[in-house]
């Protein structure tokens, strides 16, 4: 029979100072790998974060161009250049923007033809579809009373740079308005910045030419 | 002791695991933004080139663009401010555009490879960025070894 004193010892369990030293390590352990999933997650974030951005510029791109383009072939098939008027439409209100895209096609253009928010309201005989940037939206006005919806978000400036054909050969402008006699619009680039400052000159735009595809 | 190295060994692993797939996904992001970048850059130099197109003709554009990435990779300001001060004719209109498409790739890829060359009567349009493990385009001998690319024929 085991008396107590045998009993204490024949045991092997751990010793404080073991268990003190295990539990360091592990929380040793512990930590970098917090630490490392921690930085894992945030370059995640960001990079979802620029994705976003890059998505919703091609979503807002896309929906300029295909209204761009939808003028362009009109103005391409009149016989008086700078047939399409760029500026003559109603602005935005009450949030006017400093930079607006201002794209009138008229209904017969085209059987799909519409305004960039897919109806088919006219101002003048044109459907209108104005562009600019506020409350961090790119938003569109049209010719009745349903503009001023976002089309995509995260945006703080617009800038829009008009590619005139001339007599010379083509000039790079910030206002289109093209010397009808002799002059017409051949594209334009846009930029959509998601910070307050405006584009840089060099990069950020995003072109479209008019001309129907040959 | 045995026991607890064991158990630490085990969380190690399983620690090491998560790292590992959140490691994957990051690289599959990074790999869709720059994919997503690259398309939007070819994107617009196309528009810029058909531009050029309606301007002076694809003759123009064909002999203006192949080929002359090099000479104009530097974007200066001269370069850039050109064709917004006074118009310009085919060869400074496609400088302009070579030199201001340049920095915007630049900005967006930082790495990447540029290349525009004539291909029979098209032009093809490349970016090419480096990938571990990319083989995009790679049975057309297109892409770099250990590159990704994203083409577009014009």
């Amino acid at each position: 029979m085991t008396t107590a004193p045998q009993l204490a010892r024949t045991q092997h369990g751990s010793s404080l100072m073991e268990l003190m030293v295990g539990m360091s390590i592990g929380l040793l352990v512990l930590l970098v790998a917090n630490s490392l999933l921690q930085v894992a997650l945030q370059q995640q974030a960001q990079l979802n974060q620029r994705l976003e951005q890059q998505t919703a510029s091609r979503q807002a791109h896309r929906r300029i161009q295909s209204m761009a383009i939808s003028a362009g072939q009109y103005a391409a098939t009149q016989t008086a250049p700078g047939a399409v008027q760029l500026h003559a439409a109603a602005l935005p209100s009450p949030n006017t923007s400093p930079v607006h895209l201002v794209l009138t096609t008229p209904p017969t253009v085209s059987p799909l033809a519409s305004d960039c928010l897919d109806r088919h309201a006219t101002q003048q005989g044109f459907l209108l579809s104005v562009f600019y940037v506020s409350a961090n939206s790119l938003r569109c006005n049209v010719a009745d009373r349903s503009g001023g919806q976002p089309v995509a978000d995260g945006f703080k400036a617009m800038s829009v740079q008009w590619f005139v054909a001339t007599p010379q050969g083509i000039q790079v402008r910030a206002n289109a308005q093209p010397n009808p006699s002799n002059e017409t619009v051949l594209g334009h680039a846009s930029c959509l910045s998601t910070s307050n400052s405006n584009c840089n000159t060099a990069v950020g735009y995003q072109a479209v030419s008019w001309a129907p595809t040959p | 002791m045995l026991d607890a190295l064991l158990a630490l060994s085990l969380v190690s692993m399983s620690v090491w695991g998560v790292q590992q797939l959140l490691a994957h996904r990051v690289q599959q992001a990074q790999r869709q933004l720059h994919r997503v970048s690259a398309m939007a850059l070819l994107d617009d130099l196309a528009q810029r080139i058909r531009i050029h197109t309606s301007r002076f003709g694809y003759e123009s554009a064909q002999q203006l663009f192949a080929h002359r990435l090099q000479p104009v990779n530097t974007a200066t300001g001269t370069a850039l401010d050109n064709c917004q001060t006074n118009s310009c004719d085919a060869n400074g209109f496609a400088n302009w555009v070579l030199a201001s498409w340049s920095a915007s790739a630049h900005d967006k890829l930082p790495a990447a490879q540029l290349g525009i060359e004539l291909q029979g009567q098209r032009l093809r349009l490349l970016v090419a960025w480096q990938q571990v493990g990319g083989s995009s385009y790679k049975w057309q001998a297109i892409c770099p070894a250990q590159h990704d690319c994203e083409v577009l024929w014009l």
